[in-house]
């Protein structure tokens, strides 16, 4: 019997999964896809709780969610582009002109 | 079901941890590709076929080329693969934040929650969402529209190359 437990823990798993990859990884287009992975982590849960109120919110949420994701997707990696157009690089450690002196 | 279940979870969960560690951009996206198919098969499993056709058509097609499309156009060599270390203390957080959520969800979800069977025959489908959209969701529906204009104009303004940074 799945339950909706196994839903949200999967959705938590995924989560925390993307944000690790976010935050550990030092390459641009692995870290937006580590973004990509969490949109989808919350569309779990959004669809499973639709299910388990058998209403239409959580479908129309999750479908927001996922043109969100596209247009993020492509401004994303338009930036991506122009950023290694700039220093012929993808990783973070090329940008960091804002950063506080060490 | 059960079963299903556990496949589709396990190799969506085996796919976020390849993208955490392969070295190469081209099979960190194969593997999102294909967790985002196993997501798709989880909406199936929860009576959500029009999502489940959305995330396949949208997620797996159009996104995913698009993020393999700018891998091959910028066509990294092999010493740009390399990656700078993450600090220690840093890493040693990130785990530390991993295993207390997990502890967490355990402690929240004690009671298991059961789904109902289906009121509604057509729940899930397009009908059933479209209605939703075209109706009751119509003025945020037709901004999504207006978000993506503004998306796809960013996105050539940035990628022109005339743009000075």
């Amino acid at each position: 019997m799945i339950t909706l437990n196994h839903y949200l823990v999967l959705s938590f798993i995924l989560f925390i999964l993307g944000f690790a990859i976010l935050t550990l990884r030092r390459n641009l287009l692995i870290m937006l896809m580590g973004v990509e992975l969490m949109l989808n982590a919350v569309n779990i849960a959004l669809v499973a709780f639709s299910r388990l109120h058998q209403g239409v919110e959580g479908q129309v949420a999750a479908f927001f969610v996922i043109v969100l994701a596209a247009a993020e997707a492509g401004v994303g990696l338009a930036i991506v582009i122009a950023l290694f157009r700039k220093r012929a690089s993808v990783q973070t450690h090329m940008f960091m002109d804002l950063r506080d002196k060490v | 079901m059960l079963i299903l279940f556990y496949f589709f979870s396990i190799v969506s969960i085996l796919a976020a941890l390849l993208i955490l560690s392969a070295k190469n951009p081209v099979h960190c996206a194969i593997a999102l590709v294909l967790a985002l198919f196993n997501i798709a098969g989880l909406y199936i499993m929860l009576d959500a076929p029009f999502l489940a056709a959305i995330q396949v058509l949208v997620y797996a097609g159009a996104i995913m080329v698009l993020f393999i499309f700018v891998i091959m156009l910028l066509n990294l060599k092999a010493e740009e693969l390399v990656e700078q270390g993450i600090t220690g203390p840093f890493k040693f957080l990130v785990a530390l934040l991993v295993i207390s959520s997990f502890a967490l969800t355990a402690l929240v979800l004690k009671e298991p929650i059961r789904f109902q069977g289906l009121n509604a025959l057509e729940f899930g489908t397009i009908k059933f969402v479209g209605k939703a959209l075209f109706t009751e969701y119509l003025v945020a529906f037709e901004l999504t529209s207006l978000l993506l204009t503004v998306a796809i104009l960013g996105a050539i303004i940035l990628a022109k190359r005339s743009l000075k940074l």
